[in-house]
């Protein structure tokens, strides 16, 4: 045994395969192998949509009920008796900048989608799939929960993950009953508080942007080790039922990206008291009414939109 | 005595070779880090950006030590089970650390590149201890000959 050992390629051998075999199970494990998480807790009940309502969304042309919703759509906006959506496009800091004004008499309107409805790690799908498959007209992408194994998740009343982010830095956002936007300090807050707290949604990523009408993120304020411009996703409030929702372009040759800060104030400047920083980079896509909106790079410097855990959208279904 | 002189008339000419592999991979941990950052959109990680200072330190250093100050180091009793956890040590210490870089630059998330680093440090220690060891075994050895 004390020679087998002892002979150098033997145990070179024997080392490379086991590691190798390690790595590759690890990688699989972190990007691949998708693992179903359990169906969640249901905290707030949400009633469901009438049927006029859902059906309308799909079939607004041809709708012959004189309650069905009728929506008006042009290139950038759209137009219901329920809800309104703008989407304007700025240029600022050398990148596209696109603003999502959108107004609700319901918060309920404003809805969250999991691919392929499912709880899990490393289940994705493409927002503008998950939107079509809801009957949306907008969505952005969201926080990509499925990335990480901790950070609150609740999802339209569900509560899936109550394990918080213990970091000292978590923030998690929460949409409460009444449409409010409020950040959390995720790792001071407990599984009741957060209960008590009836959201509709959480999110885990981060950071607040800006918090009770105050900016609170500075120039070096950075997700994780990221550098200081990227493409961003963001949501804010402005007051009841209205919200704001910011995709910026980037990692392209004329779209240098938003620091943190740079996003804050876009934020700031619409008249936000509250907003949140959600997962960017490849993953920040906005879409609307069958088409994306901006340009999302995925990987290298391609425009192709990536696959993620769950979305933010408008719709009735 | 200069240094060149020195390393001519070294007993240690054996360990020219994993001296220069391990200065190699000293420089291709730099340049992966570089190209791991520029491939990220400039993510970064302090796994992937002190990865060098495995084999440098862990690597160059201890060999070197070795080269200098331990005559036909080769020939020191359990060298070849030493030189064999030394570099599976390393090379475990390595790969934690590229997993724990690109999960982190990922911005995702997994409970076992830790695992690596602990076993690599466990295993590169004992490497350490089992050349000791064989150096305490020469001497003793020489002594009793003596």
């Amino acid at each position: 045994m004390k020679n087998f050992f002892q002979k150098p390629f033997a145990w070179a051998i024997i080392a490379a395969t086991i590691l190798s075999a390690s790595s590759v199970t690890v990688l699989l494990d972190t990007f691949v192998i998708q693992r179903v998480g359990d169906s969640g807790e249901v905290i707030v009940s949400i009633p469901t949509s009438s049927s006029s309502e859902s059906s309308s969304q799909s079939e607004s042309s041809s709708s012959s009920s004189s309650s069905a919703i009728v929506p008006t759509f042009t290139d950038n906006s759209y137009v219901d008796e329920h809800m309104s959506l703008t989407i304007t496009t700025l240029r600022r800091h050398n990148t596209t900048v696109y603003v999502a004004d959108i107004q609700v008499d319901d918060p309920l309107y404003l809805k969250t989608a999991l691919a392929h409805d499912t709880y899990g790690r490393n289940i994705t799908q493409k927002t503008s799939s998950m939107a079509t498959n809801h009957g949306a007209f907008f969505a952005i992408n969201g926080d990509y929960y499925g990335a990480r194994s901790d950070g609150f998740v609740v999802r339209n009343g569900t509560l899936y993950r109550s394990t918080k982010n213990t970091s000292a830095s978590a923030q998690a956002l929460i949409m409460n009953t009444e449409g409010d936007l409020l950040v959390m300090d995720e790792s001071q807050t407990s599984r009741q508080e957060l209960i008590d707290a009836h959201p509709l949604h959480a999110w885990s990523f981060g950071p607040a942007l800006i918090t009770n009408g105050t900016i609170v993120v500075n120039a070096s304020s950075e997700v994780n080790q990221s550098s200081s411009s990227n493409p961003r996703t963001a949501i804010g409030q402005i007051d009841v039922g209205h919200y704001v929702c910011i995709v910026s372009d980037g990692r392209l040759t004329n779209e240098a990206g938003l620091s943190l800060l740079e996003l804050a104030e876009e934020f700031d400047a619409l008249g936000c008291t509250q907003a949140y920083n959600f997962d960017g980079g490849g993953s920040s896509t906005m879409w609307f009414h069958g088409r994306i909106i901006n340009q999302p790079v995925n990987s290298g410097s391609t425009i192709s939109e990536r696959s993620v855990s769950d979305c933010v959208y408008l719709g009735y279904a | 005595m200069s240094i060149s002189a020195m390393l001519k008339i070294s007993t240690n000419q054996k360990l020219r070779k994993p001296l220069l592999v391990y200065l190699g991979l000293t420089a291709f941990c730099i340049v992966l880090d570089r190209v791991y950052f520029l491939l990220g959109h400039g993510v970064e990680s302090p796994y992937m950006l002190w990865l060098f200072l495995y084999p440098l330190l862990g690597g160059i250093l201890p060999l070197g030590l070795a080269w200098i100050f331990v005559d036909h180091a080769n020939e020191v009793p359990l060298f070849r089970l030493a030189y064999n956890a030394f570099n599976t040590g390393m090379a475990t210490l390595l790969l934690g650390s590229v997993l724990s870089g690109v999960i982190e630059i990922a911005g995702t998330a997994s409970p076992y590149p830790p695992y690596f680093l602990v076993v690599g440090w466990i295993v590169y220690a004992g490497s350490i201890l089992l050349f000791g060891s064989g150096l305490l075994l020469r001497k003793i050895k020489s002594f009793k000959k003596s």
